[in-house]
Parts: C-alpha cells; structure tokens; sequence
C-alpha cells in the first residue's frame, strides 16, 4: 500500500460521515473517477481534453441502456454495466485520439498541437451532446433516459448482493474507485509512467531517445476515456436516470475545473478537487442560486497563485511545517510558480 | 549469391546521405547534401551560422522531414521513418540547445533514455521502475562514463552547464546508438570543460561513428578524421583536416570571415 492508495482508502471510509449525505459522498466517489481520467491525461500526458464529458455521456447512456434492456445471463449486473460503460468511453476515446493526437505531432516545439487537441476534443464534446439531443429514441433527447433501474452485483450468474441501500451502492462505488486509484497508482510508479513523466517534461527528447510519443499519448486518452465512461455508467444507476445534462459541455468543464482545483501534483489532487468541488457546490447552491461566480473567482485565484492546485497548496503547508530541507514532490506547475515550496527555483 | 570468396563484402556505411534537400518556404536551408560518415571515424560538419548545418541535423535525426534525398543507415532506408524509429535502429542526437529533463534527477534521466529503446512486454512496462536493474546497471554505465555519477540524485535543473552538457551528449549515449549526431556539443562551455568533452568525444571513436556539428576549430582540426563544409545549405568542401585547412573555397567562404562570423555569435 502506497500513500496514495492509504489516502484513498482513508478518504473512502470517512466520508460517508463527513459529508452530509451518503448520496452527495457517492456523487464525490463517482466524478473522483471521472477527474482522475482527466488528471492522468493532464499531468502524464500533458493534453487538456474539453471532451471528458462526452466519454462520460457515451457511459452514462450506455450504462443506463444496459441497465434498462439488458436481459438474459448477462443482464442485470451493476459490474458488466460498469464494464461496459468503460469500454464505451475507451473505444470512443481511441477512436477520437486517432484523430486529435495525430495533430499534436511528436517533437514539435510550441503549444500549437495541444490547442487543436483542446480544440478538436471540445468539437466532440459538443457533437456528443447534440447527437444525445436529436437522437431521442436512444436518449430520450430532453427528458433524458428515464427509469433506469439499479442492477445488483451478480456473480456466477446469481444476484449476490443488492444494492438499493444509499450505503451499499456507496461501498460498491467505493471499491471501483479503489480498484481505479491502485492501478493508475501502479502505472505512475512504472516504468511506462517514468515514460510518461518523461514526455511530459520534455516531448522533444523524450521522442528523440526513442519513445513514441504519439502512441503513449493514445493509451492515455484512452484509459481517460474509460475512466470517465466508468463514472458516467455508475452515474446513470446512480440517479435512475441520464439527463442529457450528463453529456453537455459544462459537463466536460466541470471536469477539467476539478482537476485544475485539485492540480497534477498527485493522485490525490483529483480526490481534493472533486470533494471540494462537490461539497462547495452542494452547500453554495442552498444558499446562493449564481454560486458558480464564486468557484469561477477560486479558479482564477488558483491560476494565478497556486498552478499546483489545492493538492500543492496542502503540499506546501506540509513542506512548511516539517524540519530540514522537504524533499521535492510531484510536478510544479509548468512555469514553475508554486510560491509555496521552500528553495523554489527562479 | 556468388561473390568470390576471397572478395570482402563490401559494408555499408553507419550513414549515407545523398541529395537531401529540405526548404522552408521559399528558402533552401539544405540543398542537395550528399556525405558519408564511414565507421568509427568522427566526421566534423562546419559552416557559417546560416549554413544549414542544424537543418541537415534534424532532418537526419528525423525531426524535420526531407523534401528530396535519401538517408540510409547501415544500408536501410530510414529517409521515411519517423524519429523514435531511427532511434532503434542505433541513430542518436544531441541538441545544441540543452535538452534534458529538467526536473527530473540525472540518474532517471538517464534511465528514461536506456529504457527507451527496450522491448518491453506489458507486464514489464508496468512493473515499478525501481526493479529493472538492467535498465539501472546500464544508466550507471553511462553516468560514470560521463563522469557524473557523483551526482546522480541531483536534479537535471541543479546542474553546471557543463555538467549538463555532458548530461545532454549521456542522453544520446544511452540509447546504445552507434551512429551519433552531435550538434554543438561544447556550446556555452568553459575552456576546461571543453577539454574534458573533447576527450569524450575522442573515446567515443572506439564504438561510434560521429557526425560532429562544431563552432571550435581547435577541436575540428584536432580530433575530426574528415570534415565537410556546408555554405547556404550546399557542401562546398570534404576531405582530412590537412586538405580542408588549404581548400582557397572554404579559406573564402568560412575561415576568412571566421571574424565576422563570432562577431555574430
């Protein structure tokens, strides 16, 4: 068990009490993995996708479809509607990075080819929700897919364990989360992540000692697909229902914001930014109805003053506080400007 | 194939480049070069700033894509392959501009490149990176060889600009190429630094052959077992040190103005 890992796992079982409801804990665990998709991508793969929503639309839907129609042996099973809603996101990612990553190019020099991904990922984000609105056959268009049924956990082809209870659906999304962080905990540790990190620092040499940057930026997207097909699945079984807001663009906003919230420094920043987001949103909304003014002024106070995010920001008090000279954790913002670590580099 | 047996086979060169060409816009940076780095011979490349000698680099390297020409490497056509592909097949580069991975320690900057060019197998590649002590003896290798493994936890970043330097040529080195690109590899360097890299370069004759991109004459004329000259993208000259040094074309064209020239620098 990494720090990581423990940190989750620590963070999986406290919330149900912090947080003021199961459900609203549930809604943390769910976009937690839809954020981690999106940090991976960031941090490792250097790529913004404004797209993340749409992957997490396409699982919701196919989540939910599954979860209404499914029938037969394999029907009606909360792990192949996860499953599914996964390779969903993954496939349609795949597809959409064959595309998007061939114009960020290996070894160019400058930014232009991470806009057109941004760019192109947005376009998709936007096809994705208007598709899901025309095809109302599919969707339910407006009213979005009504009536979806929570399928229980069926192993050997029995129902073993249902999960109507707020709590016994939270313990089940629990354990996918965990599943998730200790792979993705796995892959930045390995040598493939050593790779990424290498990309990452420097696309040209890492491209120039021989490593295929196009194809490592791929995998990524790819798994960042799933990631967000994964929470959009769990999604619809966690609503009863896919509203076509699960596909819009501010879907695909929400989940960078939390992201960037959290920052790229850690694992753990994805945990950080969707909790605060949630909880923040979730006691705002009660009281303000325009509470989103106030996150947009905390994203651009964290833009400016801290590019490493909440995740740096806790980071620095720790580094601040303990004796001696703190060892270096994570990554810096690009231009370097975490004002908070001790000895930061000019 | 019925070659007589007393007759050698005739071995293809580490790199033969003939006729490339690559423009940008309408200006020819490098216009129909043809040269052949032979084994283990250190082949210098000199020009005036302007000549197109970082063009023809990175078009070898793969970074810049030819317009006209081919490249061949030990005998392959690679003049289609993309970079990371020319990398397997032993070509490397260093940049004349550092680049390292600045935040990363030396030691992982190393391993990052060894592990590069390894076959992984999925389970491998997802193994921690702090088992594969092959890659870890290799990059250790490296780093004493470049005389930097007193260093080896400090931050790419935290190093002398001599130190990265060498850091940066380590960086090609670790890629297990034979066929190397240097490009300016003493930029910005002291006196005494260039010293010790000269005699690095010089070492790397036993199991290399280089193309050496160099503003220092003192190191062309010394260590460089031939040297081509290139002016506005095309080979003006190519012979031994001795030859170039009485060429009237490159006296005109580049020594000549060698005042002028640093002036620019």
């Amino acid at each position: 068990m990494t720090p990581v890992v423990l940190t989750y796992a620590a963070a999986v079982i406290a919330l149900p009490v912090v947080a003021p409801s199961v459900p609203l804990a549930t809604e943390i665990l769910i976009f937690a993995l839809a954020t981690l998709g999106c940090h991976l991508l960031l941090g490792y793969g250097g790529l913004l996708s404004f797209g993340q929503g749409a992957f997490f639309g396409l699982g919701a839907y196919a989540g939910g479809l599954y979860a209404l129609y499914g029938s037969g042996p394999w029907g009606a099973n909360a792990i192949i509607c996860v499953l599914g809603g996964t390779m969903v996101g993954a496939v349609a990612a795949a597809l959409v990075g064959l595309v998007a990553i061939r114009r960020v190019g290996a070894g160019n020099r400058g930014h232009g080819g991470a806009v057109a991904f941004l760019m192109l990922t947005f376009a998709v984000a936007q096809v994705a929700y208007f598709a899901a609105y025309n095809m109302t056959g599919v969707t339910g268009g407006e009213n979005g897919l009504l009536d979806v049924p929570r399928p229980p956990v069926s192993l050997g082809g029995a129902a073993r364990f249902n999960l109507d209870a707020p709590l016994a659906f939270y313990a089940f999304v629990a354990g996918v989360l965990m599943l998730a962080v200790a792979l993705l905990d796995r892959l930045v540790r390995s040598t493939a992540g050593r790779a990424l990190i290498a990309i990452r620092e420097n696309e040209g040499r890492a491209a120039a000692v021989g490593y295929d940057v196009a194809r490592f930026r791929l995998s990524v997207f790819t798994l960042s697909g799933g990631l967000a097909g994964c929470a959009g699945a769990l999604y619809a079984i966690f609503l009863g229902l896919v509203p076509l807001s699960a596909i819009d663009v501010m879907q695909s906003e929400r989940i960078v914001v939390m992201t960037v919230l959290g920052g790229t420094g850690s694992l753990i920043g994805a945990l950080l930014g969707t909790a605060s987001f949630i909880m923040a949103a979730d006691a705002l909304s009660n009281i303000w109805p325009h509470w989103p003014l106030v996150l947009g002024v905390g994203i651009v106070l964290i833009v400016f003053f801290a590019r490493g995010g909440l995740w740096s920001i806790g980071a620095g008090l720790v580094q601040g506080l303990a004796p001696g000279r703190a060892s270096r954790r994570g990554k810096p913002a690009p231009d370097g400007t975490i004002g908070l670590q001790p000895g930061a580099r000019s | 194939m019925s070659l007589p047996a007393d007759m050698p086979v005739p071995v293809p060169p580490p790199l033969d480049v003939r006729g490339l060409t690559k423009s940008f816009g309408g200006f020819r940076a490098v216009d129909g070069v043809s040269l052949t780095v032979r084994a283990n011979e250190i082949h210098a490349l000199i020009g005036p700033n302007g000549a197109g000698k970082s063009s023809l680099i990175g078009c070898l390297a793969g970074a810049l894509r030819a317009d006209a020409g081919t490249i061949a490497l030990y005998g392959a056509d690679v003049t289609r392959l993309p970079l990371h592909r020319r990398v397997r097949k032993g070509l490397a580069r260093s940049f004349q501009i550092t680049s390292i991975f600045q935040e990363m320690t030396v030691e992982d900057n190393v391993r990052s490149a060894v592990a590069a060019v390894h076959d992984w197998t999925w389970a491998e590649a997802l193994m921690p990176a702090s088992r594969h002590g092959d890659v870890n003896a290799q990059a250790e290798a490296i780093l004493a060889r470049l005389g930097l493994g007193h260093r080896r936890a400090a931050l790419a970043a935290e190093l002398s600009h001599g130190e990265q330097r060498r850091l940066e040529l380590g960086l090609a080195l670790a890629s297990g190429g034979s066929m190397l690109l240097l490009d300016e590899p003493t930029a910005g360097m002291g006196v005494d630094d260039i010293r010790g890299m000269t005699a690095l370069i010089d070492g790397l004759r036993q199991t290399c052959s280089l193309l050496l991109v160099e503003h220092n004459m003192g190191l062309v004329l010394g260590i460089s077992d031939r040297i081509t000259v290139l002016r506005q993208g095309a080979v003006i000259a190519s012979g031994t040190p001795d030859e170039i040094r009485r060429n009237e074309t490159v006296k005109a064209a580049y020594l000549g103005r060698k005042a002028g020239d640093h002036a620019q620098r």
